[in-house]
């Protein structure tokens, strides 16, 4: 058997440095098991997510999107600051224009196809390239695994709902003469938006994650999620603007229902306790709350549940 | 030529993927189908708007025909095994269109009837204009299928970026900024069906018939001629 | 010696297939080679000790621990699967640091272990290039890296010579006999080349349809095995009668005929046979035994004695 001479933790830095030392050395540091495997997972989904340490061209796309979307609270914030400026102290307020509760439903649309975009990439190639046989062996479970990476997904889509957001309050509190007076009027914004944000977010990582994991290819999980957010938005429209005519709107309100992109927006609106542009034309906005959110929360616990009984299956 | 698109074909063709082309394929002749089945008062215009304009011809061809371009050429990129095509002794261009061909091949069938089912329904079988909105819808997907046979060359990354055109360009920029349109496939393809048959999107500001075709043509061609291009210059992986 | 792993009446089965059935060995510190044809349950066998999959019966228990329940024990097992399993996009090194951390190291210390792993199986400057341009050889070895990248007690290779050249073979070969002789790490050795295993493990399991066939130290095998090779020119049948008078076991193989046996004893009886037989000798030879016999002797295996220790 080989000698384990033990290097003292201290001692690596100088065994790294010894050139003629090329012995084998028995590793006698510490083994964290689990929690460092759970973690480790979670921090390569994030760089994945956003394209770090590969080649220039991952992080085109990801990169793109963020600053589509800042830049979309960019403009707001600006158009509001330029009508506080030229017109008058308030009148932002006064002419009512988009703000914090439209931002979600303005954006939403390139929300989704970042999500399309990206979550696929979280699980599709490990299945793909066979690395998920190399992560089960460890000391990882299929549910740790999905659990880990689902979580590295969620922390990126809610900083990209709320970075925007919160350039959008800079924008509109420096605006105003007296940035201080502007946050304590409106202090119920800050977490509304970002409860809001939490919502988008929980909501598209679910449903994308749950897609994408029925496929080794990235491209199909991408185009048939496209497909779902942007067709079911004039499908259900037309449908449901065509029953609402005929059986005194139950039947559309439940047709809009199926407006997937429209789910989160419903919930934002209730938050905010305004109205956005996209769902103010849909019927489903006249159901109650609690069947809104009711319905929101099936339509994110329910993929999420069923991504994670697919993943758990994998290890015993 | 013809080995090639054949195993094209077969690559293209999935289960999973045919289904889900069905699927999409599908929604506008329901949609379609329920709109004359109880008394409407939706508006020839609104149905052009919803049914052909931004379901047809700008999210579920450039979609479905996206799903399979890009893997054309896409599969054998990520799987490092084009080399074993390029180094069959063709010429390039012999490569290349069957493989665009194979691309439209399945593509067509599931658009096509989309469009030909959808609009006999709505024209209470109109021929002129059931045909006027098939030809060009399936022209349409001839100019997409050449254009991300090229991008599933170009990038590795033809899913993103064609998802970013569909929604973003032809989605949104073509919608809200009308001089987008004289470079936007949407557009050519609406011109195409205004000029087969002038009431549809009548009161729409539609390029010429003539500059129609003559643009549809010069972005199928250009794009083939691209692709060849690619294919001739770059380090086979 | 305790054993490192054991199997308990290990039975698994797909839906119609069984892919194992029944079978019991215990495996201790060593090479051990797995030998068997395709399908012939080596890879469920690694894949149920791995937890990977669970056995429709009986136990594995591997380092004390049950393998289909513990999964702290995973961080003491190394695995190199037989198919692809290598992202194209990502360097060797960073890989390797990656799924260091995976198995429960911190990370400088993963980033150590993974520079020093891929020294040691041969990878250099190459290390810090994405893996999509390896060579086939490049990639075994860094699917054999990641399998030791934490340590492991036991590392499990599935295959690991398969898609190798000559040169490429013998280079594996000298890394799994390294990777117990120098490093330390137990090995268990699937493979469908007797010759790779005859070289490379101190002792074998051979399974054949999902059962296990035989099982014992190396040079048991070679030994048990060694045979006299005759081949006559006439009065084969009269050779044969007299051979098996004399109490020598005798098989047919081609147009010879081979003796079993090694000891001196042997020689003695044949001579005395073909004298009596007056068969013409044409050719005589010791042949040293060689796992291919292990094939030919179909399912004979007592499973009481299927132990290799």
């Amino acid at each position: 058997m080989t000698d384990a001479t033990a290097p003292s933790p201290r001692g690596t830095e100088e065994l790294e440095g010894t050139v003629f030392d090329i012995g084998y050395q028995r590793y006698v540091g510490p083994r964290e098991g689990r929690n460092r495997a759970r973690w480790a997972v979670y921090k390569d989904g994030l760089r994945l997510a956003l394209g770090l340490g590969r080649g220039a061209r991952a992080k085109v796309i990801p990169w793109f999107f963020i600053t589509l979307l800042g830049v979309i609270g960019l403009i707001m914030a600006l158009i509001a600051g330029a009508v506080n400026t030229y017109i008058g102290p308030n009148a932002a307020e006064a002419l009512d224009l988009p703000s914090h509760s439209d931002y979600y439903g303005i954006a939403s649309i390139v929300f989704f196809v970042f999500a399309a975009v990206g979550a696929p990439e979280m699980l599709c190639p490990d299945r793909k390239d066979g690395v998920i046989n190399l992560y089960l062996v460890r000391p990882l479970t299929g549910s740790d695994y999905v659990s880990a990476r689902w979580l590295a997904f969620f922390t990126v889509m809610v900083s990209v709902a709320w970075l925007p957001q919160l350039i959008l309050l800079a924008g509109l509190s420096l605006s105003n003469a007296n940035p201080g007076d502007y946050l304590l009027e409106n202090w119920l914004d800050i977490p509304r938006l970002l409860t809001a944000g939490l919502a988008m977010a929980a909501y598209t990582t679910s449903l994308a994650m749950f897609v994408a994991s029925f496929t080794t290819r990235r491209a199909y999980a991408s185009v048939f999620l496209v497909g779902l957010f942007v067709i079911t938005a004039p499908f259900t429209t037309g449908l449901a603007a065509e029953l609402a005519e005929d059986f005194e709107n139950t039947a559309g309100q439940w047709v809009s229902m199926f407006n997937l992109s429209n789910i989160p927006v419903h919930v934002n609106d209730l938050i905010f306790d305004d109205v956005s542009l996209i769902t103010s034309v849909a019927p489903a906005g006249e159901f109650s709350g609690w069947v809104l959110v009711g319905w929101y929360f099936l339509w994110t616990l329910v993929p999420a549940g069923l991504l994670w009984m697919r993943y758990r299956k994998l290890t015993p | 030529m013809s080995s090639v698109y054949l195993l094209t074909l077969r690559q293209l063709s999935g289960r999973w993927r045919l289904l889900v082309m069905s699927v999409l394929a599908l929604m506008p002749v329901v949609l379609t189908e329920s709109l004359v089945l109880f008394p409407s008062s939706v508006s020839v215009e609104e149905f052009e708007l919803i049914v052909l304009n931004t379901m047809l011809a700008g999210s579920i061809s450039p979609l479905v025909v996206l799903a399979i371009a890009t893997v054309a050429f896409g599969n054998e990129v990520e799987d490092r095994t084009l080399a074993n095509l390029t180094l069959a002794p063709i010429p390039r261009w012999q490569i290349v269109i069957p493989k665009l061909f194979a691309t439209i091949s399945v593509a067509m069938p599931f658009i096509a009837i989309s469009a030909l089912v959808t609009t006999h329904v709505a024209f209470n079988a109109d021929a002129t204009a059931t045909l006027a909105v098939t030809v060009s819808i399936v022209a349409g997907l001839a100019m997409y299928a050449s254009v991300f046979v090229f991008l599933g060359l170009a990038t590795n990354q033809a899913i993103g970026v064609g998802l970013l055109y569909i929604v973003l360009w032809e989605g949104f920029f073509t919608t809200y900024v009308s001089g987008v349109r004289v470079f936007s496939i949407r557009a050519y393809s609406l011109a195409l069906m205004h000029g087969l048959d002038e009431r549809r999107f009548a009161d729409t500001d539609n390029l010429g018939f003539g500059v129609a075709i003559g643009v549809s043509a010069v972005v199928f061609v250009g794009f083939v001629l691209l692709t060849i291009r690619r294919l001739r210059r770059m380090d086979v992986p | 010696m305790t054993a490192l792993l054991t199997a308990e009446n290990l039975t698994k089965h797909y839906d119609d297939v069984i892919a194992l059935d029944g079978v019991s060995f215990e495996i201790s510190e060593g090479i051990t080679g797995v030998l068997g044809e395709n399908g012939a349950g080596k890879s469920t066998a690694f894949k149920i000790f791995l937890g990977l999959l669970r056995p429709t019966s009986g136990t594995a228990t591997i380092l004390g621990e049950n393998a289909s329940e513990s999964v702290a024990v995973r961080s003491r097992l190394g695995y190199m699967p037989e198919h692809d399993c290598l992202p194209s996009t990502v360097s060797a090194a960073e890989f390797l640091t990656h799924l260091a951390e995976v198995s429960g190291l911190p990370p400088t210390r993963a980033r150590i272990r993974a520079a020093d792993t891929l020294r040691h199986t041969g990878l250099f400057e190459e290390r810090y290039r994405a893996m999509g341009g390896y060579s086939t050889g490049m990639k075994q070895r860094v699917k054999l890296a990641q399998a030791l990248v934490h340590d492991p007690t036991i590392v499990f290779l599935d295959e690991p010579t398969a898609g190798l050249d000559p040169v490429g073979r013998e280079e594996m070969l000298a890394l799994v006999r390294k990777t117990h002789r120098e490093f330390g790490i137990s090995v268990l050795f699937s493979s469908h080349l007797m010759v790779d295993v005859e070289r490379t493990c101190d002792r074998i399991i051979v399974l054949r349809g999902g059962r296990l066939v035989q099982s014992g130290e190396m040079e048991e095998f070679t030994k048990d095995t060694e045979t006299v090779f005759i081949e006559v020119d006439d009065n084969r049948d009269r050779l044969v009668v007299a051979l098996e008078e004399r109490g020598v076991l005798v098989t047919s193989d081609g147009h010879g005929l081979c003796i079993e046996g090694s000891d001196e004893s042997v020689y003695d009886k044949i001579r005395a046979a073909l004298v009596e037989s007056e068969a013409p000798l044409r050719r005589m030879a010791p042949r040293k035994g060689e796992l291919t016999e292990l094939f030919r002797l179909d399912g004979e295996a007592d499973p009481e004695n299927g132990k290799a220790t």
